[in-house]
């Protein structure tokens, strides 16, 4: 940990433990409500900075270990964001764990540490940076610069991301939002498996030029129809597996991540009762980056999606996709064949399918929702989740996901990171 | 005996006669039931309920018989548009803690669907939703989506049913009934009837009738203040089912209508922050 993240850490528990909790204040019952105001402002003050605690039990990790025993965890969530005026504010959003990944080691991470300023109607950010692009659900082509950590125990797909150091200027343009952001961080994207093995080094060799990274993005939201438009040069946070020999001679497995360009857009409309959503990239890597080890490159992947609400809170989304890849060498072995693998690019056309069922339990209690999908050739996920609202800032999480598919396919490999949990959380 | 034909003249005079006379006694009433129609009466409640730009912040305590009292601290915009056919509302949750930055954005539309989107925290992204099913509790409440983003006058034929005060206030009852059988369907009502002040036509109360055409639920609003020259806003809102299981309680606690909201301000951009 560097000595910012440090200090932002430090400057993050301080607030953090003189900040309100989430304790709710005693809500009156309606019958014994006056009815009467007299105007002055009596919703409870929202606070700045806020911490939500989490428990959890998981029955395995997400590190493709077979002997993986369940994993007992306990989390501390920051978050907030404060004005200083009118132009400037700050914001944090962080967490520290007992054991984030079920390895045993406590590890804690800031997502989220900037400040916005705003000046006439461009708006500035400064510092640590989530990015959530893509309005297409659980499949986003276009979401290449946000990193993720796949094997953090979490009950949110949003909570395992990373956050990036970034520069960021966006402005009004033509009705929509132009916006543009330097990124010279680089996280990688962590894998949901441990590439530890007995005699072999792992080493993940970062980005060769970071301060090279950038992303020029323009949205739009409409009358009919929200829409963006991106373009980002980045190294790959996906990592690509090459093998080498050290200056010691020592077999070192290398965890790389060629420049990548990509080019994509999404959008999204409604049509009666149907939702539709849509998302493509068009994918540039250079031959040469990829290392001996690559066979096959991704060149393009495009999905569409579309939801109806069936009244009562039943929500179903179908989503369709295909990926496209394309050759570039003929090397061979398990190695090339793990990066085809995880970059899903086993065949030219690779197709995928997603769908989810959600109903939302009575009087806004939570939720039920079961999941499922699959990529040709590639096997199967599902998952099931029971998301139950004990009483406001109380909530309850059973999760179960399972991989399915043969031993080298794209969800097959990760069958064992099938698991349950259940986890409690206190706060947000 | 007389004469049938001197009968009939007199009586067609007579008949003559009163039809003038009816139709001049007659005419000032058509011209007030005209003038107060059923439509004209709602289209003035629906008239008198919108602002040109609001900043509100409200709770919404829910009661329900299977569980504790809870209550949703939220804060809003809203901004008429298009000459003040289209109103833009976005709302925000501050409490409770797992719900705050739950924002909201709706923007009706004098033509064609609404157009919502939603802000979730766990999502990070604004998401754009389908505005058609208005029967659906809005966040567990017992107001529907329907209800918060308003029911458009020229869905409903509006009847009116007399004069009928309630709680002392002289009100004047009006029955609505769905042009289309798609209103009752998207709405989950097959009848709605409002009471209306008579002195400035807000409502003051409303019953609902599910698609069988029972009653089930009944809105009450009260504290009505002063909150623009001339123009009152309930300050309480209460929607109940009628067999007691649920309750609903919409307080304002501050109601400004405000003409420095900006369009910015009611833009799905917005909802992000």
């Amino acid at each position: 940990m560097t000595l910012l993240s440090a200090s932002l850490l430090a400057t993050a528990a301080t607030i953090v433990l003189a900040a309100p909790v989430w304790a709710q204040t005693s809500a009156p019952a309606i019958a014994a409500d006056s009815g009467s105001s007299d105007g002055t402002a009596s919703v409870e003050t929202v606070p700045s900075f806020e911490a939500s605690w989490r428990v959890g039990a998981w029955s395995g990790t997400r590190l493709s270990d077979a002997d993986a025993l369940p994993v007992l965890q306990a989390e501390v969530w920051a978050r907030g964001r404060k004005s200083i005026n009118d132009q400037v504010a700050v914001k944090l959003n962080a967490w520290a764990s007992l054991d984030p990944i079920g390895t045993g080691k406590a590890d804690i991470d800031i997502r989220e540490a900037s400040i916005e300023a705003r000046l006439g109607p461009t708006t500035f950010v400064i510092g640590r940076q989530l990015f959530v692009w893509g309005r297409a659900d659980k499949i986003n082509p276009t979401d290449v610069l946000s990193a993720r950590d796949y094997r953090r125990l979490t009950d949110d797909d949003l909570d395992q991301r990373l956050g990036l150091f970034a520069v960021s200027a966006s402005t009004p343009l033509a009705g929509g939002t132009m916006s543009f952001h330097w990124v010279p961080e680089f996280r990688p994207t962590h894998l949901p498996q441990s590439f530890e093995r007995p005699g072999l080094l792992v080493r993940d060799t970062g980005a060769s030029n970071p301060e090279r990274q950038f992303a020029l993005r323009y949205e739009r939201f409409g009358n009919l129809i929200d829409w963006s438009a991106t373009v980002a040069q980045v190294a790959d946070r996906i990592p690509w597996l090459d093998l080498a020999r050290t200056s010691s001679g020592q077999l070192e497995l290398q965890l790389r991540h060629p420049d990548l360009t990509m080019v994509g857009a999404d959008f999204a409309t409604t049509w009666g009762k149907f939702g539709i959503r849509g998302e493509a990239a068009y994918y540039d890597y250079k031959a040469a980056d990829l290392g001996n080890s690559a066979a096959r490159r991704p060149k393009f992947q495009a999905v569409i999606g579309i939801d109806r609400d069936f009244g009562d809170q039943l929500n179903v989304i179908f989503q369709g996709g295909v990926r496209l890849s394309d050759q570039v060498s003929t090397a061979t072995g398990p190695i090339v064949a793990n990066n085809t693998n995880i970059q899903a690019a086993w065949q030219d056309g690779v197709g995928a399918a997603f769908i989810r069922v959600r109903k939302g339990l009575k009087d806004d209690r939570g939720s039920v929702e079961a999941a499922l999908g699959a990529y040709e050739r590639g096997g199967i996920y599902a998952s099931a989740r029971l998301n139950f609202i004990i009483k406001d800032g109380v909530r309850l999480i059973l999760q179960g996901e399972h991989f399915s598919g043969p031993a080298n396919s794209y969800f097959g490999r990760l069958s064992n990171n099938s698991l349950v949990s259940m986890t409690m959380r206190f706060g947000f | 005996m007389t004469d049938r034909a001197d009968f009939h003249m007199p009586r067609r005079t007579l008949l003559t006669s009163l039809a003038v006379a009816g139709f001049g006694a007659l005419a000032p009433n058509y011209v007030w039931a005209q003038a107060n129609s059923g439509r004209a009466l709602i289209q003035a409640a629906h008239t008198g309920s919108r602002f040109s730009a609001v900043r509100f912040g409200a709770r919404l305590v829910l009661q329900s018989s299977c569980g504790p009292v809870r209550t949703r601290n939220l804060s809003g915009v809203s901004k008429l548009g298009a000459g003040g056919a289209e109103n833009a509302r976005r709302m925000r949750f501050d409490s409770p803690t797992d719900m705050r930055g739950v924002s909201t954005l709706t923007v009706e539309r004098s033509a064609g669907a609404d157009d919502l989107w939603i802000f979730l925290p766990s999502l990070g992204r604004v998401r754009r939703l389908v505005s058609s099913n208005r029967c659906d509790a809005w966040v567990g409440s017992a107001f529907s989506f329907g209800d918060i983003l308003g029911h458009k006058v020229d869905d409903w034929n509006h009847t009116v049913e007399g004069a009928e005060a309630v709680d002392g206030i002289a009100c004047v009852r009006v029955a609505s009934s769905p042009v289309q059988p798609q209103v009752a369907r998207d709405t989950g009502y097959s009848k709605r009837v409002s009471w209306l002040r008579n002195s400035d036509k807000l409502l003051v109360r409303s019953d609902f009738y599910d698609l069988t055409g029972k009653r089930f639920k009944q809105l009450n609003q009260s504290d009505f203040r002063q909150v623009e020259r001339g123009r009152a806003q309930p300050f309480r809102v209460l929607m109940a089912r009628t067999d007691g299981t649920t309750a609903s309680l919409l307080q304002f606690d501050t109601f400004r209508v405000d003409e420095g909201v900006r369009a910015q301000d009611v833009a799905p951009e917005a909802l992000r922050l």
